[in-house]
């Protein structure tokens, strides 16, 4: 694994909160961190990318905890314009989140924002903080909405404050 | 130009007509089904992986032609364009983006398909029979237009739409309002399961009232499979009815259009516009002309005209008279195109309270409603409707799960769950979008649409003369606006969701205005959203100056031309529209089979069992109605029709034992047992063979004189449908 991929991923784990563990498990057969580096790389400036990488890259060779991290790499400055580099960091969060990439630098409507692949949808991470599935994609059987889920923490790894849910 | 024949022409594949290709072939009739859009695909597999890879997830998302925002399509340059979300996004008044030519004074927010298989491919599945009262409304309560017929003549067609479409539900649970089901009747399939988003509701609701009527929330009846159905899976909860069923637990036409296909009588020309209807001197249709291309956007490929006996028009209640309006047929009443109608639905949504979680975005995207308000006094005064629990959290009135999450990462407030527009990150970001998440719900008010004076609608649909498609043919005008009586609905639609919502859920409302269907009634602002109900515009009736089509949904103006789907709905009721279409395609179905194939024959008096040539199944329900004629099996029992005389005898060596002299009696196959038929009987389908039919009387003269002083003859007509 690369030295910016492995960066990349634990960047991402800091800033979306889910461990580098779920992110890219060690038997993977879905392979996402790679790809949605190489669509990054593709589409935001190098400086930029590679300034994140570099920043996260210090920060956690400092041991920083990741929460802390992911709020110095999105930190915007007094009243400044929002940094590009927080721009690609949010973007960043949310093709992890929902597998959509939405262009940093666009404008709010009809921006070029692209569902990176099936997968990138059907392993976005917004269902399972929902405690669901993509919709159109269950792996769950029958009935299986008449009973509580697995709690945010078995699909996470992420405890919830004071929930909510079954133990898986 | 080619030149295709049979002996019906069906124009469209979706529901309507499948059902009645289907019940055609069956009955060994040669179908032609003309498809404006392409076939219907060996798997789902390319339709699902464009809904997944789709920004846009519009009901429409997965099906041809793309639709998308970015880059928008000019309908002038598709042969097969229809309406889409897309349309009302980019602009719903502007003719260069939106199919349908809208002219006002409100957009009409319904969206249909043009494939093979049709709108069922994104329907939710909901199956709701009409209540009685909805087909009774001018009489009970001084508004809209009454139905030709009543719940209780469309009672067995309902059934054989429920077998076919295979509904999940439980009759304990849907005999209200006055419903009813035959003595015994169960459903195909156990109801299902309600959401941990119903059962809140369940809780919050259930002992209390509106305006007097008791709230009750009723498990949703479904088009989808609790068990094992018709070779198809189990529901496993992709909450993703619309747009695409990935498994196909969900039944959709083209479940009914492959088995049309597979009687060997059926076939279907795809990318096939049906462009003109035509009229010969003796008044009926003579010809059906068409376009044909291969590519959405190509160059046409093909011209052609499909002569028939009978010809069906099953393509909606905007395509349909778009055909009718486009050929000047079938419209001595002009009220061809008029009273289009939607049950547009009234959206409110909220947060549950702190710490009650509700899980949605689990299950099917709707598995209960309050139902116990679709009928009452009050629809004197104001439009009724029936409320739909959504299972799919805010993802229909913000889009979610993708408004909040950018919301918090952002620091925004476009769904609505972060007023205070904080930015998160990491585990802080991931518990507060569980936190919202797992609380949120919607409601959908699904309201009848009333015209004030339905004579001279104010929705209607005419072609336009500016604006046509790629194939030059002129695309639907739509004029649509609601009545003061439907936006009274919404005001105690709006009042009833505040009271759910806050009163009773405790919750938190978010609901909030979202467009393009924007209305001002009693100073208070509302916006409704299509249901995608399409409904009037060639309506049934008893009057043909008033009325398109008659209650067998035949054309007043051209006997061999019949009109199906919703467009015959003289008014919408509020139920959605499936289940009805599909129970109205069965009467059509059994209409147009008895034109071409019923048998009338005598039945002699003198002569023990005789054939009839019909081969009976249980696929295919029949009964024997007499016609005509007299007979007598006995001076004593005198002259009399199928239903005999007062003379019951017991001999054995009669034909059908105790049963009365003289009736009509009927078996299946040599061996067959006897049953008794008299002047209107359904016919069994338990045993398969040739009907046979026998006056009940003492057929080997073991008593008398046996048969040889019988006199006259019966006639009798085997006719396709149920009693």
């Amino acid at each position: 694994m690369s030295t910016d991929l492995v960066n990349f991923i634990g960047l991402s784990s800091a800033l979306i909160g889910i461990s580098t563990e779920h992110l890219a498990p060690t038997i993977d057969p879905v392979g996402l961190p790679p790809i949605f580096l190489d669509y990054v790389c593709a589409r935001v400036p190098p400086e930029a990318l590679n300034a994140l990488l570099s920043q996260y890259a210090t920060l956690a060779a400092d041991h920083v905890p990741p929460d802390e991290i992911a709020r110095q790499v999105l930190a915007v400055p007094g009243q400044q314009k929002v940094p590009d580099a927080v721009l690609v960091a949010r973007s960043i969060m949310k093709l992890w989140l929902l597998g959509v990439w939405y262009p940093p630098f666009a404008g709010p409507k009809f921006d070029g924002s692209a569902v990176v692949s099936d997968q990138a949808y059907i392993y976005s991470w917004a269902w399972k903080i929902a405690q669901a599935h993509p919709m159109g994609y269950s792996e769950s059987f029958f009935g299986y909405w008449n009973s509580t889920p697995p709690s945010l923490e078995a699909l996470t790894g992420v405890s919830a404050n004071g929930q909510q849910g079954a133990l898986s | 130009m080619s030149s295709e024949q049979a002996e019906v022409v069906i124009v469209g594949a979706g529901l309507a007509g499948s059902i009645i290709a289907y019940q055609l072939g069956m009955a060994g009739i040669d179908v032609l089904v003309l498809e404006s859009g392409p076939e219907i695909p060996a798997n789902r597999s390319q339709y699902l992986e464009r809904f997944y890879t789709s920004t846009l997830k519009t009901p429409e998302s997965p099906y041809p032609p793309v639709t998308s925002l970015d880059p928008r399509r000019d309908p002038a340059g598709q042969n097969a364009p229809r309406a889409t979300i897309a349309d009302l996004i980019l602009g719903w008044d502007d003719p260069k983006i939106s199919y349908l030519v809208q002219k006002g004074p409100l957009p009409f927010t319904s969206t249909y398909e043009r494939v093979g298989g049709g709108t069922t491919w994104h329907w939710v599945g909901t199956c709701l029979r009409m209540v009685p009262n909805d087909f009774r409304l001018k009489t009970f309560y001084g508004v809209g237009v009454d139905w030709p017929i009543g719940y209780d003549d469309l009672q067995s067609a309902y059934c054989r739409a429920e077998a076919e479409i295979g509904v999940s539900a439980n009759v304990a649970d849907q005999a209200y309002l006055g419903m009813t089901f035959p003595e015994g009747y169960a459903f195909p399939m156990h109801s299902i399961p309600l959401s941990l988003v119903d059962g809140s509701f369940v809780t919050a609701v259930t002992g209390t009232t509106f305006d007097s009527l008791p709230l009750v929330v009723s498990p949703t009846p479904a088009g989808r499979n609790s068990q094992p159905y018709a070779g198809r899976r189990v529901c496993a909860g992709n909450t993703n009815c619309t747009p695409i069923c990935p498994i196909q637990a969900k039944y959709d036409a083209t479940v009914t259009m492959n088995k049309a296909l597979a009687t060997g009588k059926v076939r279907v020309l795809y990318r096939t516009v049906a462009s003109k209807v035509t009229v010969g001197a003796d008044s009926n249709v003579n010809g059906i002309e068409f376009m044909q291309y291969q590519l959405a956007d190509g160059p046409q490929t093909g011209t052609g005209v499909a002569v028939a006996q009978r010809y069906v028009i099953a393509a909606h209640a905007i395509e349909t008279p778009k055909l009718l309006l486009n050929s000047g047929v079938a419209n001595s009443s002009g009220q061809v195109g008029r009273s289009l109608a939607d049950h547009p639905i009234y959206l409110a949504w909220g947060l549950m309270p702190e710490g009650k979680t509700i899980f949605p975005y689990r299950g099917p995207v709707s598995t209960a409603g309050i139902e116990s308000l679709r009928d009452g006094a009050f629809r004197s005064d104001r439009a009724a409707w029936r409320i739909e629990i959504g299972n799919e959290g805010w993802n229909w009135p913000v889009g979610d799960p993708y408004a909040t999450v950018a919301d918090f990462i952002d620091g925004v407030n476009n769904g609505g769950a972060n007023p205070s527009n904080t930015l998160l990150s990491g585990t802080a970001l991931v518990r507060k979008l569980n936190d919202v998440f797992v609380r949120q719900f919607r409601i959908g008010f699904l309201v009848e649409q009333v015209e004030d004076d339905p004579d001279n609608a104010d929705c209607f649909i005419k072609p336009s003369t500016e604006f046509n498609d790629r194939l030059g043919i002129p695309r639907p005008e739509i004029h649509y606006d609601l009545s003061d009586y439907t936006k009274k609905g919404f005001q105690k639609a709006k009042v009833l969701a505040s009271h759910i919502i806050k009163d009773l859920l405790g919750a938190q409302e978010l609901t909030h205005t979202i467009g393009p269907g924007y209305f001002d009634y009693e100073k208070e602002h509302y916006s409704f959203q299509g249901a995608g109900h399409l409904m009037g515009t060639y309506r049934m009736g008893d009057d043909p100056a008033k009325s398109v089509v008659d209650k067998y949904q035949r054309s007043w103006d051209h006997k061999n031309l019949f009109l199906v789907g919703d467009g015959v709905f003289p008014s919408t009721g509020t139920s959605n529209p499936s289940l009805t279409i599909a129970a109205l395609s069965f009467q059509a179905g059994d209409t147009l089979a008895n034109d071409l194939r019923a048998v009338t024959m005598q039945v002699q008096s003198n002569v023990a069992w005789q054939g009839t040539g019909v081969q009976l199944n249980a696929q295919v329900p029949r009964m024997v109605r007499y016609v005509s004629g007299k007979w007598q099996a006995s001076r004593e029992g005198g002259m009399v029709d199928g239903n005999g005389g007062s003379r019951h005898i017991a001999y054995s060596s009669y034909t059908l034992p105790n049963a009365a002299e003289g009736a009509l009696i009927g078996r299946v196959g040599d061996g067959g047992k006897p049953f008794l038929i008299g002047d209107l009987a359904q016919l069994p389908v338990s045993e398969p063979g040739e009907l046979q039919l026998c006056i009940n009387d003492d057929l080997t003269g073991q008593h008398g004189a046996g048969l040889t002083d019988n006199i006259g003859a019966l006639t009798i007509r085997i006719e396709f449908g149920t009693v």
